[in-house]
């Protein structure tokens, strides 16, 4: 029995690394765009590391740096930080339902590896795992690989500074590797309409400060969805 | 030391939002409204996320990019495809395809 459980664990690890691999491998240019800023912004190593190693936010890491080197008031830089990252809020409302009856001891280590390419693929994969222990151990491994490039990337980043060799359109490879979650996605017409909204909105609303035209037009987007698909439930 | 402060309430924030509702989420009850909407999060946020990069971020706006027909390329080879490296490797050799006119 144990063996059964054991082998059943394994292969959901390696499903997960299979599923987050292209994904992962999206994530190190961008890890090296983080390290080649804060090395750019003259971060010390430790200061460097201790940031990139337990912050796990790409995105809020770098508006942090940028700002705090350009010293912007504190609380502003903590409030922009925070805003950045609020579309983890829905993130974490959206996955609580998977995780109910899980310790809380695992349920605090998934935490830490809630993210945009880990949310995005556990949402896709899901429906192939049945228990919240297999749950756990998917969502776990692919916050772990995308971690490690990520890491992997913003130390080579940091150190190597301006010299790698890396090419100016790599960091196009983050929203090509998006576009390979949501693309399948666009097939019926409910969903090509909350595309549409989402992208127009946030055109529109980019230059809301603190990202949270980010938010607004998830939520607009999210809106249109439930307003469409009710109205074809009653049609 | 401002800056190792700054960094620790930073942490601890974040933490706090990824961790919010699936650490106390069960005592919470959902509408049926609330779960719908949250099944379109996916489609609602990663496009909202890098379009704004696609079309207007870099000066001067060009709203018929490389970077756009890449990318509209790309859906394509994912609804096709379904597959996340295939949708990458086809989008990127576009990129690079339009770079060189």
């Amino acid at each position: 029995m144990q063996t059964i459980v054991t082998n059943r664990k394994n292969q959901i690890i390696l499903q997960s690394i299979k599923d987050n691999f292209a994904l992962a491998l999206s994530s190190f240019p961008f890890g090296i765009v983080m390290g080649a800023t804060a090395y750019k912004f003259t971060l010390n190593t430790q200061e460097f590391l201790y940031m990139n190693l337990s912050l796990n936010a790409g995105a809020s890491q770098l508006a942090f740096v940028d700002q705090y080197k350009n010293n912007i008031n504190y609380l502003v830089i903590l409030a922009s930080c925070t805003l950045i990252n609020c579309r983890m809020f829905l993130y974490s409302l959206s996955l609580h339902s998977d995780f109910k009856e899980l310790g809380t001891f695992k349920k605090m280590l998934l935490s830490f590896f809630v993210i945009d390419q880990t949310y995005a693929t556990f949402e896709t994969n899901k429906d192939t795992l049945i228990t919240e222990e297999e749950k756990f151990w998917y969502f776990l491994s692919s916050g772990i690989l995308l971690l490690s490039f990520w890491q992997l990337g913003s130390i080579m980043g940091f150190f190597a500074g301006d010299n790698l060799p890396y090419g100016e359109h790599l960091d196009f490879l983050v929203p090509l590797a998006f576009i390979g979650i949501f693309g399948p996605k666009l097939k019926d017409r409910i969903n090509i309409s909350v595309f549409l909204v989402a992208v127009s909105l946030s055109v529109i609303l980019y230059k809301v400060p603190f990202n949270l035209g980010l938010l607004l037009s998830t939520i607009g987007a999210m809106a249109t969805g439930v307003f469409l698909e009710k109205r074809k439930g009653s049609k | 030391m401002k800056y190792y402060i700054l960094i620790t309430i930073l942490i601890l924030v974040t933490y706090f939002i990824r961790s919010s509702f699936i650490l106390f989420g069960h005592r919470l009850t959902f509408s049926k409204d609330a779960k719908l909407a949250l099944s379109f999060l996916v489609i609602s946020i990663l496009p909202a996320m890098i379009f704004p990069g696609i079309l207007v971020k870099y000066e001067p706006v060009h709203i018929f990019n490389e970077r756009l027909v890449a990318s509209i390329f790309a859906i394509g080879i994912s609804l096709k495809s379904k597959n996340i490296m295939t949708t990458m490797i086809g989008g990127f050799s576009m990129l690079l395809f339009l770079h060189q006119f």
